[in-house]
């Protein structure tokens, strides 16, 4: 076998638990600014003019057309909404699409935190591995970080805002996911044609990748590459 | 998707084999989008396999 599928493994940075979060200021839909800085080591967000100091800030990365960024937004408003008077502050920054995409989304889900565009910046640029989630404490240090979202997270991210809340570390810095590195056997990906509904297989075995298409017929290819897609 | 489309056109006789597992929920909203964007490359269906929950997050 010479090759194996691209589904997780990446060669862009992203949050990392134990690192600062940079500054940043970018434009907003509604033509404004949000604005993440510093003062005497605390950090200030500043939106419309007004800043605060949010005691836990969870920045998530995000584009506007991806289903899975949808069901985390809908996971991140209800955060909002049972800690936003704690202390909790949530943004959304967008790392592809444009600022009508961004508000269109916004104003469909009802979000009550901001949204910032961020396609092309430099916090996208650096951090933008995948649709991403950081958590931070009040001196801008990320104490949670993850790419990516799977339902049933938020039970982690709650557990790490409730002890941050009370000045306490996060239990775990991120989540337990398994990803496919260089070097890792292929998985034996036996599933349902998308089209017929016959099953198809990719395999490997041995040395070797064998395709079966949903009409039985085997190919051995040199190599294969694909993706999970949630369109 | 549509990146993949011209790796599978360019390099599919060469023996590259592109696939694409769909985590999609609707299979009809999925074969509706592969066909408009005229995949023709393997997709599987992967809504909550357990390959998908194992690797699919993002």
């Amino acid at each position: 076998m010479t090759a194996a599928a691209a589904c997780g493994a990446t060669v862009r940075a992203e949050f990392t638990a134990g690192s600062q979060i940079p500054d940043f200021s970018l434009p907003t839909p509604d033509g404004k600014t949000l604005e993440l800085g510093r003062e005497a080591g605390t950090l200030r967000l500043t939106r419309n003019g007004a800043s605060t100091s949010p005691r836990v800030l969870a920045i998530h990365l995000l584009q506007p057309d991806c289903l899975q960024c949808r069901a985390q937004l809908r996971a991140l408003q209800s955060l909002h909404e049972r800690f936003g008077e704690q202390g909790l502050a949530i943004i959304g920054v967008s790392h592809r699409g444009d600022d009508k995409a961004l508000a269109e989304l916004a104003k469909e889900l009802g979000l009550g935190f901001p949204v910032a565009v961020g396609a092309g910046s430099t916090l996208a640029k650096e951090f933008a591995a995948g649709d991403s989630l950081a958590l931070v404490d009040s001196g801008g240090m990320v104490r949670f970080a993850q790419v990516g979202y799977g339902v049933g997270d938020e039970k982690l991210w709650i557990e790490g805002i409730e002890s941050m809340l009370a000045g306490k570390l996060p239990a775990k810095t991120g989540v337990d996911r398994e990803r496919l590195a260089v070097g890792d056997p292929f998985p034996a990906v036996v599933l349902p044609s998308l089209g017929s509904g016959k099953t198809m297989e990719l395999t490997g075995k041995g040395e070797t990748l064998v395709f079966r298409d949903d009409a039985g017929k085997e190919a051995r290819p040199k190599a294969a590459v694909g993706f999970f897609s949630r369109y | 998707m549509v990146h993949l489309q011209k790796l599978h056109e360019r390099y599919a006789k060469d023996g590259l084999q592109v696939f694409v597992v769909s985590m999609h929920p609707d299979v009809k909203d999925a074969q509706k989008l592969t066909k408009e964007l005229k995949v023709n490359y393997p997709v599987f269906n992967g809504h909550e396999s357990d390959l998908g929950k194992q690797y699919a997050f993002g």
